[in-house]
């Protein structure tokens, strides 16, 4: 199980890849990441919610009113052009980070052994 | 699903009530609502599926930087979120799990205590009436079979209501610390706490009222046959069952009120760590609870001996000695139970 501390940096990027491939309320976003994750990692809601409204401060996705499935009136987010530019910075990113940490690890284990 | 509304709107009450705030708890409690939905759905039962929606809350304060408000609470503790601060002297907090598991046991344990508390008040019914029946030919035995069936019966009541109340600690025993204040309070578990309370408190309050009702109007049988009825053996008889009638009532008021305060006395007890620091705060509170359970039977049976001896003896002039007697004899049960408790607390 990852920590919400963990994580905290990559949920804008996990939110942003599932808007790319359509728009979506809150419920269905944390449905789907907690899906994907698996026992990995479950999302509380506020840190979903948290999410999302700053990404709409910051303009990356824009939201309207529309009716869910189950026929209740919710916010939609879709994801905006600057999002698009954005997901891609943040992936490159996040392929940055790995390959860094992922450095250190390796280094560190063949350091070790003699 | 009430519980989920009354939940969120606990935590809310701790921010100002702006547009802003008033929009994201709209969307968190249709949150709330689908993930409750679609749980029920799969099938989980109410509690487990209430359970579920807020444990995967997760924290309010994560939400208020967004919304451009800075929390003005004491950071709250999230359920398996944080690692709790570097701990002071003081117990670690009640966690929501903790306080989920004590609230149900509550829940499950309050027909046995308040059936347990009920016959404790009912005991000494038969060692009141049947002597008096036996002397005055409405039963065919003799006066010392009445009071020894008296004495059978109240020491059988009594072994029921010790043995029901024994059975209950296999529900708490998980919560032990909770019992014994070795907690401090966490603002979460507090507001859940309150939520559940608020819940319930419809239901707390009536039986408050009826039962309180009962007990003022408990002794007019008994003021009734005592003043309408002749000086018969016959009305000496409805006399005493006057007497046992007013323990009946109360039993009933007990019976109907006990019950209902689970949810109360859930909060009470989880909002009491806010002391924390296992100062003589607690101290108050344990000592209460020992000598308090004892002053609840104490005082009533205390008034039934005086009542009974005063209206069969027609001892009005003499009888008024129970209560130095009496106050006396609690003072020493009082410093009694304090100096067993404090002799348990020294070697916890």
């Amino acid at each position: 199980m990852i920590s919400a501390d963990a994580i905290r940096g990559y949920v804008d990027l996990l939110v942003l890849s599932l808007l790319r491939t359509g728009p979506g309320y809150a419920y269905e976003l944390a449905q789907r990441i907690n899906t994907i994750s698996g026992d990995d990692y479950a999302i509380k809601q506020t840190t979903l919610y948290s999410a999302v409204k700053r990404l709409e401060t910051t303009g990356l996705v824009t939201s309207f009113a529309d009716v869910s499935p189950t026929g209740k009136p919710r916010t939609y987010y879709r994801i905006s052009d600057a999002g698009l530019a954005y997901f891609d910075l943040k992936v490159e990113e996040w392929n940055s980070t790995k390959a860094v940490v992922d450095r250190f690890i390796h280094e560190t284990i063949e350091g070790a052994t003699p | 699903m009430n519980v989920i509304i009354a939940y969120l709107t606990t935590m809310f009450s701790a921010y100002p009530q702006t547009p802003r705030l008033l929009e994201a708890k709209a969307e968190l409690q249709g949150m709330m609502e689908d993930a409750y939905t679609s749980l029920i759905a799969e099938g989980h039962s109410e509690n487990e599926a209430v359970g579920r929606v807020i444990r995967d809350f997760g924290n309010l304060d994560e939400v208020a930087p967004v919304l451009g408000i800075t929390s003005e609470l004491a950071p709250a503790i999230a359920v398996g979120e944080q690692p709790a601060p570097p701990a002071p002297p003081r117990h670690p907090p009640v966690t929501l799990e903790e306080a989920k598991g004590y609230a149900d046991a509550q829940h499950r344990i309050r027909f046995r205590v308040s059936t347990a508390v009920m016959l404790f008040v009912l005991s000494p019914s038969a060692v009141i009436a049947l002597p008096v029946a036996a002397k005055t030919g409405i039963l065919p035995i003799t006066g010392d079979a009445g009071v020894f069936i008296g004495i059978l019966t109240l020491l059988v009541l009594a072994a029921i209501g010790v043995v029901l109340i024994v059975t209950t600690s296999r529900e708490t025993g998980a919560f032990k610390r909770i019992e014994e204040d070795r907690f401090s309070a966490n603002p979460e578990v507090t507001r859940w706490a309150a939520s559940l309370a608020a819940e319930h408190d419809t239901a707390r309050v009536r039986a408050l009222q009826i039962s309180i009702a009962l007990w003022i109007l408990a002794p007019i049988p008994l003021i009734a046959f005592a003043l309408l009825l002749d000086d018969s053996s016959q009305g000496e008889f409805w006399t005493v069952i006057g007497v046992v009638l007013v323990l009946a009532i109360v039993a009933t008021g007990l019976g109907i009120l006990l019950p209902r305060t689970w949810a109360q006395s859930t909060l009470d007890t989880l909002s009491r760590g806010t002391s924390g620091d296992g100062l003589p705060a607690d101290a108050d509170e344990d000592e209460r609870s020992i000598v308090g359970v004892i002053a609840a039977f104490y005082w009533p049976a205390l008034t039934a001996i005086f009542l009974a001896w005063s209206f069969i003896g027609n001892a009005w002039g003499t009888s008024w000695i129970v209560w130095p007697i009496g106050a006396v004899l609690f003072g020493a049960i009082a410093a009694g139970g304090s100096a067993v408790e404090s002799y348990r607390r020294a070697r916890r």
